[in-house]
């Protein structure tokens, strides 16, 4: 479909259905506040009844969400010891060689998983054949991983250079580009041209790709680097007549430290999934780089971030692309490379593509992970700042709505369905993410607050605090299975045998009403409302440093 | 897991379908009555009480859960209710309970069987005269002031207010004008031809000022006020008039507010109602503003319509009533006539015989009264006959003083005059 995925560059009545649907978001959040914030005072009585429905609904999502969590946790424990390069090796043969797994004695948990990761894998394999899409050997198969860079200093690259390099994937058949702003200072560009030169021959190759300040149509932002690096790959690969078929594009944040299989196992899902040019491959961003040395609220919000990713790899369905992921490089071709003009990149993508093949466009999840640095700063409220600063541009995915609606509304060829449930999911999320704290932790106190003599001589009045007090104690064992999953995820090595450092950690999870109202709930109503406003968010680069 | 996902997708949606209503319908007091198979609305009752712990009867039922506890699902009707604590007399209350609606006994104010009466002194006094709001007590065994001493609640020591050989030692007391929060009173006295207003300080630790201010009062008035947020002005009410005094600069405004018709304090404001009707007030600085430009004062109670009988004292007394206080904890405006004690109009008690005085006590929903030589508390109750338990006898024509921070009611014991306290 031959759709402009930009707010700008579109015909005057589009324009103004666009902003017409930039509002929409910000308006509903509002609205759900303040709406309720006053039936509290006017209708107490209506108030209480809706705000018992509503924590009830939201225990339960809570609840559903938490029984997912543990699967997918699970599910990354399974595939936590596979040999994905095996893998690979049993597409290519188109049979499943297991016996590689008896020869391997190991404990009987370890046994469990190998077992379940076989079944697994032996279905996947079964599905492909089915579809006759079979794949390319895997000996064709090329990797680009573009890493956008402008401020950052050598040593928060090179990790994940050396990711790649020492990864269980031959590092020469990775195409490795350092996109690079022209407005960089001279130090980061001699820093990244000795990184080019250290580890050129550790790769296919290893570029430097300069984007140029002020291209006509481009903002300040990741997609227009990131896209200018992409277009230079493709020359690369053209010279050397390599199908863009056959390429696998990933692109990192500068601090992403990939698993040591991760692109084995990437190559492996891209393999294995029959419409593979067709989908993005998304890893569990995890941010364990510097997570022990980042104040307790950071480290508990992308924790949560982590966890959110967890439980929507388990909906391939409805997953969308976040943060560092990869994608097939004839889509990122077809559909005209990210978006130049929006911040959010990581998303736009997704809808980009989803709209481009009409539907037929999906977000394979894969149990690995990508390692990333949590914000920081020098000092506690810098580190909160920053933060919020980065959550808001996260939030700032709310630019893709009124874009993906104006695609829906104008192409009848992506199913119906798709397009409800997908509008139904934009909004859910953008407006529960502004929304949900607030009723919780104010408007669904107020009306037994300021309760009038009318409303107090109600048995709601009585009744309505203990049942949310019921619901609020079923949630704390939400939190628990957070605890616990939060304890089992974190780099161990890091924190080392410091069992008090790991239970104040547990314990931080008590404050995370307070954290997720000012660190998520308070940056997305201000991302909703600056596009409520037309006042358009650019790229804010986050504060990345090694100490 | 695309199926797993959907099947515990619709077991949520299914539990949420089924549990959501429920709950709903139980917040607002419905339930199933499995005997008639029915829905049926139904009600409840908030239990609270001071002390904790007391044993709550419905009829004969007794509930298990002690105070404080809410009895739901209570089908409408009649229930006669007990609160029962050992040491303590049974609290018995009817109440009629409606569909969806809920009842709240707060603080009930359990009476015990006997009162702990403590005595403070061993002298015997005639009179007390309470300073509202300060930790003194002017206490008096004669009728002059040489006779009096001045009782300091914290400290729990009394000292004479005049040293012998004063020149008002042997001056008679006949009134005694005091303000609230403050530790200023004026004293009327002195022999029928030489009657004397005396303006005093007895909070001044490095000695006694008296100051006699007889010149700044042509005739006696009908009340003294002071001036709100200036301990050393006064207002002098007379029927229809209002004269200013200042002590400090010993100046006199004569017919200050004139053609009033009512008066009273609230806040840091005088508001007067003057010869229309119509509310006026003096400023801080005491110049006179604007008839009809505030409604501050009428806020809680002018949606009742009823504001101009319940705002001015002089007028409640026009109306046969006696004094009023406004408590904002609870916004009752409590007035009292000889025989009833009245909340927002509303009449809560309607049997005394000479009430003098009311405190607000607790939560402004206990009332402590003098009815002649009787002391009583009155509960507010939701619905249904306020509750009044009898606290102590006093010595006749004496005063009481009840201070709500430290909830001790001081009084002259009946037989002896001893000054004693009671924890209320």
């Amino acid at each position: 479909m031959n759709f402009i995925y930009s707010r700008y560059k579109i015909p005057k009545n589009e324009k103004i259905l666009e902003r017409f649907l930039e509002i929409v978001p910000g308006s509903l959040s509002w609205l759900v506040i303040i709406g309720m914030t006053v039936l509290s005072f006017t209708k107490p009585l209506a108030a209480a009844v809706i705000m018992i429905a509503f924590i009830l609904y939201w225990v339960l999502r809570l609840l559903y969400m938490n029984i997912f969590l543990t699967l997918s946790y699970l599910r990354l424990a399974i595939e936590e010891g596979t040999d994905w390069m095996k893998c690979i090796e049993n597409v290519d043969l188109r049979q499943i060689d297991n016996g590689y797994l008896l020869k391997q004695r190991g404990s009987f948990k370890d046994n469990i998983k190998k077992s379940i990761s076989g079944l697994i894998h032996s279905g996947q394999l079964e599905t492909l054949k089915e579809s006759g899409l079979l794949p390319p050997s895997s000996k064709d198969i090329y990797h680009l991983v573009i890493i956008p860079a402008i401020r950052e200093a050598r040593d928060v690259l090179e990790p994940g250079l050396l990711g790649i390099k020492n990864g269980s994937y031959p590092s020469s058949r990775v195409l490795v580009v350092i996109a690079l702003e022209d407005s960089a200072s001279a130090q980061v560009k001699a820093d990244m041209d000795a990184l080019q030169q250290q580890y050129k021959s550790d790769f296919l190759d290893c570029l430097v790709v300069i984007h140029p300040n002020n291209i006509e149509g481009e903002a300040r932002v990741k997609g227009a680097n990131a896209t200018y690096a992409a277009m230079r790959a493709a020359v690369y690969f053209d010279e050397r007549k390599i199908p863009y078929e056959n390429i696998i594009v990933s692109c990192f944040d500068a601090d992403s430290v990939p698993r040591p299989d991760y692109f084995s196992c990437l190559t492996y899902h891209f393999m294995i999934t029959p419409g593979r040019t067709a989908a993005s491959y998304q890893p569990i961003p995890v941010y364990h780089n510097n997570i022990w040395e980042v104040p307790s609220f950071a480290r508990i919000i992308d924790i949560g971030t982590s966890f959110f990713q967890l439980i929507e790899a388990t909906n391939p369905r409805k997953l969308v692309t976040f943060s560092s992921h990869s994608m097939s490089f004839k889509a990122l071709v077809d559909v005209g490379y990210w978006p130049v003009d929006m911040v959010s990149d990581d998303s736009a993508i997704f809808w980009k593509a989803l709209i481009h093949y009409e539907g037929n466009y999906r977000v394979v999840p894969m149990y690995t992970t990508v390692s990333m640095d949590i914000a920081t700063g020098d000092t506690f409220l810098k580190t909160f700042s920053n933060i919020y600063k980065q959550k808001r541009r996260w939030a700032w995915g709310v630019e893709n709505f009124p874009i993906v609606l104006r695609a829906f509304l104008g192409n009848t060829r992506i199913p119906l369905y798709d397009r409800f449930s997908y509008t139904c999911k934009l909004l859910d999320a953008f407006v529960s993410w502004a929304t949900w704290s607030f009723l919780l932790a104010f408007v669904g106190w107020l009306p037994a607050l300021f309760a009038g003599k009318e409303f107090a001589s109600t048995t709601v009045y009585y009744i309505a605090p203990r049942i949310q007090g019921s619901i609020f104690t079923l949630a704390s064992f939400g939190v628990v299975v957070c605890m616990i999953i939060s304890l089992r995820l974190l780099p161990k090595e890091k924190a080392g045998g410091d069992v008090l450092k790991r239970l104040v950690h547990v314990l931080e999870w008590l404050a995370i009403p307070i954290i997720v109202l000012f660190l998520s709930a308070i940056p997305a109503l201000d991302a909703q409302t600056r596009l409520l406003f037309g006042r358009y968010m650019e790229f804010w680069v986050t504060e990345k440093s090694r100490a | 897991m695309a199926l797993a996902r959907r099947i515990i997708f619709y077991i949520f949606v299914a539990l949420y379908l089924v549990v959501c209503p429920v709950l709903v319908l139980y917040a607002l007091g419905i339930i199933l009555n499995p005997k008639e198979g029915e829905w049926v609305r139904t009600g409840l009752i908030h239990f609270s009480t001071i002390p904790e712990g007391a044993h709550v009867y419905l009829g004969k039922s007794r509930f298990i859960q002690p105070t404080p506890t809410v009895i739901q699902d209570l089908i409408p009707g009649s229930y006669n209710i007990a609160i029962r604590l050992k040491g303590y007399k049974a609290w018995e209350h009817t109440v009629w309970l409606d569909a969806g609606k809920a009842i709240s006994f707060d603080n009930i104010m359990l009476i015990p069987n006997a009162w702990e009466s403590q005595q403070l002194s061993q002298e015997i006094f005639s009179q007390i005269y309470p300073l509202d709001g300060t930790d003194l007590i002017l206490a008096c065994k004669g009728q002059t002031l040489g006779e009096c001493l001045v009782y300091d609640q914290k400290k729990e020591k009394a000292l004479p207010l005049l040293s012998y050989g004063s020149k008002f030692y042997d001056l008679a007391i006949i009134s005694v004008y005091t303000s609230k929060k403050s530790n200023f009173l004026v004293l009327y006295g002195g022999s029928i031809w030489d009657r004397k207003y005396l303006f005093m300080d007895l909070g001044d630790d490095e000695g006694m000022e008296i100051t006699d201010i007889t010149k700044l009062f042509p005739t006696k008035p009908a009340d003294i006020i002071w001036e709100p947020g200036k301990s050393k002005v006064l207002f002098a009410v007379y029927k229809d008039y209002i004269n200013r005094l200042d002590i400090g600069s010993n100046v006199f405004y004569p017919r200050y507010v004139e053609n009033m018709a009512g008066y009273g304090l609230y806040g840091k404001r005088l508001y007067y109602l003057d010869e229309d009707e119509r509310v006026a007030r003096l400023s801080g600085d005491a110049q006179k503003g604007a008839p009809g430009d505030e409604r501050i004062f009428i806020r809680s109670w002018s949606e009742q319509q009823k504001n101009k009988e319940i705002m001015f004292e002089n007028y409640l007394v026009s109306k046969g009533s006696r004094s009023a206080l406004y408590n904002e904890d609870s916004d009752y405006l409590l007035a009292w006539t000889k025989h009833e004690i009245i909340a927002n109009a509303q009449p809560l008690h309607e049997e005394g015989v000479n009430i003098e005085k009311c405190f607000w006590a607790k939560d402004g929903h206990r009332i402590i009264f003098k009815d002649g030589e009787m002391v009583y508390l009155l509960e507010i109750e939701p619905q249904g006959k306020n509750h009044v338990d009898w606290v102590v006898q006093v010595k006749k024509g004496s005063n009481v003083a009840y201070v709500q921070e430290t909830e001790y009611l001081y009084y002259l014991s009946d037989k002896d005059g001893f000054l004693s306290r009671i924890h209320l």
